[in-house]
């Protein structure tokens, strides 16, 4: 049982983590998660008291992200490299500096969880559109990032094939170590033949759509909803309170000198008493339904939106929203 | 939408090309397409076939380096003086293999991607993201990872993504050569209905099967220069026999990501014998051999007189596994003490006499499956050998090398375990077992199995033939 659980564990390893649909910051805007990433990698830079006073905190964001489970996994499987590092900084200098590179390290694997789990390349590559990339390294950037995890699919194909036929057989001991590390060409070769290929055929399939075309003209554009300014303020300076409004007691955060009530109401389509604004997940670049963009219309309407925070929505897959099941929220 | 004038939409006038490294050719094609037409290029593997199709839609010259004559004419633009993008909006091309052509995360993205190409405005993107989703039944599929979609449907959208460019001429590649029955068969309804609205189709396919579909194809046959014509010349098994055995499945199950993917699987097979496995895509099939190899872990017994069963595995893509300097080596590697005899039994009987010092990277598609093959028959495996999808993409001399082959391993006692959406291939068979969701739902001779017309639907494996004959 117990070597079947570690083959499962295995199947989870994957270079780039998955998509986590169900995650509020899933539909929020690329540039603003890119910034969030930024900062909370410079957070990083703190001293000790402040760093574990911003990982606390940082957690609560992943938790509330649903990210928190897979943030911890994605720090397990550095475990070694932690413990390596921090045994090392505290016998050569200080348990201090020990604990505090340790957190850094598990902060920044967070961080790049929190990006990476709730953004496409795809949507990346229009945060580095907007950021004055040119559109050819932003595109491949984004092809690159895609092909992380066929990366990791190949080789363990080649590792399966290769032992199928005895031509790779792991060293046993030190001394068979440098036979092993030559051995690594039956490894190697086919890799970067399977990546060459792979590289080639996409090339090919960018031309034939006219990838050299002078004349493109984007068509996704990223606006900031509601979401994004929130996140955005909240990163500037949050303030969280509790207030009681409607029914119930919420929190709210006030940045830019203005209130938000956060509500997590949990199914979107019921109708409950208060204000009915959808947050705007969901809304940022569906240009196939504009008139959606109820949240952005809200957050220049009023000063105290009520936020529903529409987990449902997303944990009826992806495909839901696309096929006119939108959040009924804009109908309130 | 476009006048129905006799003049060609795609005209090559004496084209052929040589390619930089490895002096592979393609001999002079004159060939015309006007619109509404069809034309099929035929050929064995190594013909040319796919080279003609990228001179054809102008990625040569423009994306590789060797030598073209002759010229290629699409609608009045010569391809060697115009630049890609323009000859891109006017020829959409689709590659062989569909999952290797996606670039973006989402159905609606890799659509989006080719528009925007086409320097349209948002609004008019946006109508024919929204008509092109309709036509081709994309529309559920706009949020999905497009490499999560199945072999059909990815081709659909490899088409779409062509379609919604709005092209005059479409070029396909061995469009059927990944597909199963069912995505063949949307696919040629797919090329009837473009062809009816005045679309010049061009597919380079050795498969007619379900180009002869089309109405009033047209076909033009290479003959390749290099390689010369297969001769059908008997094998003589290998020299050591194998005395009688029998493999036993007894209630094998495979789970993965806690879904089931076979489900209490029983059968029997006998040395001597070739066992085709045949399904649809994602029917099971690999597992299954994977589970026989030793290679998966499942519960159930699988056993050979009591013991585990020695049978070697062949993957499907050759390339995961060859990486030597010649043939000679990548067959002998590793092996400690090598069976001269054995090894040229295995030379001649896959026809690799000519190519022992030759790099295993520079042969064809073909011969480096059939080395893969070697490899592992070299090795000599005690029972038998496993053969993941032997015939995908190969042409017919490809495929009645390898029967020969099972046929002389099976004579010498061993048994040889295949799995195949090829009908054709599968009909050659010992004994053939129909794997639908990971159930066994049907086995015995071909002939008894492929009498079962449910059964055989339900495997995805439709023909053209049985499909004409329902709709007449």
């Amino acid at each position: 049982m117990s070597t079947e659980h570690k083959r499962r564990r295995r199947r989870e390893h994957r270079t780039t983590p998955a998509l986590v649909e169900s995650s509020p910051l899933r539909r929020a805007d690329p540039r603003v998660k890119l910034a969030l990433s930024l900062g909370l990698s410079l957070a990083v830079m703190l001293p000790l008291a402040q760093v574990a006073t911003a990982l606390a905190l940082y957690a609560l964001l992943l938790w509330w992200a649903h990210l928190l489970p897979l943030a911890a996994r994605q720090v397990w499987r550095l475990k070694w490299v932690l413990l390596v590092l921090f045994a090392a900084d505290w016998l050569l200098v200080s348990l201090e500096l020990a604990t505090i590179v340790s957190l850094r390290i598990i902060m920044l694997t967070g961080t790049f969880t929190l990006l990476v789990a709730t953004t496409t390349p795809d949507e990346l590559r229009l945060a580095f559109e907007w950021l004055r990339f040119p559109y050819r390294y932003a595109f491949s950037l984004s092809l690159a990032f895609q092909s992380l995890n066929l990366l990791e699919q190949e080789w363990q194909a080649i590792l399966e094939a290769q032992r199928a036929r005895g031509a790779w057989v792991p060293p046993q001991n030190w001394r068979a170590l440098w036979q092993g590390l030559r051995n690594l060409t039956a490894l190697t070769v086919p890799a970067i033949v399977l990546t060459t290929r792979r590289a080639w055929a996409l090339t090919e399939a960018a031309y034939a759509r006219g990838f050299d075309s002078p004349r493109r003209q984007a068509y996704r554009q990223l606006q900031l909803a509601g979401l994004d300014w929130l996140l955005l303020g909240g990163e500037a300076k949050p303030e969280i309170s509790h207030t009681a409004r409607g029914q119930a007691e919420l929190p709210v955060i006030s940045t830019f000198g203005r209130s938000y009530v956060i509500k997590d109401s949990g199914h979107c389509g019921s109708r409950s008493a208060g204000a009915h604004y959808c947050c705007g997940i969901g809304d940022r670049g569906a240009a196939q339904a504009p008139e959606r963009h109820t949240g952005f219309t809200a957050w220049q309407h009023s000063n105290h939106v009520q936020w529903r925070i529409c987990r449902r929505i997303h944990a009826r897959g992806p495909g839901a929203a696309a096929a006119g099941e939108f959040c009924g929220c804009r109908r309130g | 939408m476009k006048n129905a004038n006799s003049t060609a939409i795609l005209r090559a006038q004496e084209v052929a090309y040589r390619y930089a490294g490895n002096g592979h050719t393609l001999p002079p094609v004159s060939l015309e397409v006007a619109a509404g037409a069809c034309l099929a290029i035929t050929g064995a593997s190594g013909c040319g076939k796919s080279t003609l199709a990228r001179c054809l839609t102008g990625l040569i010259p423009h994306l590789y380096r060797g030598e073209m004559n002759g010229a290629v004419w699409i609608e009045d633009l010569r391809t060697a003086m115009t630049p890609l993008w323009q000859l891109s909006e006017r020829a959409g091309m689709v590659f062989q293999n569909p999952a290797a052509q996606m670039l973006a995360t989402t159905t609606e993205n890799e659509l989006i991607f080719g528009l925007e190409n086409l320097g349209l405005a948002r609004a008019e993107i946006a109508t024919r993201l929204e008509d092109v989703l309709a036509q081709f039944g994309l529309a559920a599929l706009r949020k999905r990872d497009p490499r999560s979609l199945s072999g059909g449907e990815q081709q659909r959208l490899a088409l779409a993504s062509m379609m919604s460019r709005r092209p005059a001429v479409l070029v396909l590649d061995e469009p059927f050569s990944m597909l199963d029955g069912d995505a063949a068969a949307d696919l040629t309804a797919a090329l009837a209905g473009l062809a009816a609205q005045g679309m010049a189709i061009v597919a380079c396919e050795h498969r007619l099967e379900w180009l002869e579909l089309l109405p009033g194809l047209r076909t033009l046959h290479l003959t390749s220069p290099t390689t010369p014509p297969e001769t059908a010349r008997a094998m003589p098994p290998p020299a050591q026999k194998r005395a009688p055995f029998t493999l036993e499945v007894r209630g094998l199950s495979v789970r993965r990501d806690d879904t089931e993917v076979l489900h209490n699987l029983d059968f029997c097979a006998h040395g001597g014998e070739v066992v085709a496995i045949v399904g649809r895509n994602g029917a099971g099939k690999t597992t299954l051999l994977r589970a026989l190899a030793g290679l998966q872990r499942a519960e159930g017994e699988i056993v050979v007189g009591g013991e585990s069963p020695d049978l070697g595995m062949v993957f499907q893509n050759p390339d995961v596994q060859l990486f030597n300097a010649s043939v000679r080596e990548e067959i002998l590697y590793r092996i400690a003490t090598p069976d001269r005899e054995h090894y040229a039994w295995l030379l001649s009987a896959l026809g690799l006499e000519r190519y022992e010092d030759t790099p295993p990277l520079l042969l064809s598609e073909g011969e480096k499956k059939r080395l893969a093959l070697a490899t592992v028959l070299m090795r000599q495996p005690r029972d038998g050998i496993l053969l993941d999808e032997p015939a995908l993409g190969q042409d017919d001399g490809h495929k009645s090398r390898l029967l020969r082959l099972a046929r002389a391993l099976a004579d010498a006692g061993q048994m040889v375990i295949l799995t195949t959406h090829d009908l054709a291939l599968a009909a050659q068979a010992d004994r053939l077992l129909l794997l639908a969701d990971g159930h066994i739902i049907a086995e015995g001779t071909p002939a008894a199995v492929l009498e079962d017309t449910d059964a055989c639907r339900r495997a995805g494996m439709r023909t053209p033939e049985r499909r004409a004959g329902g709709e007449r």
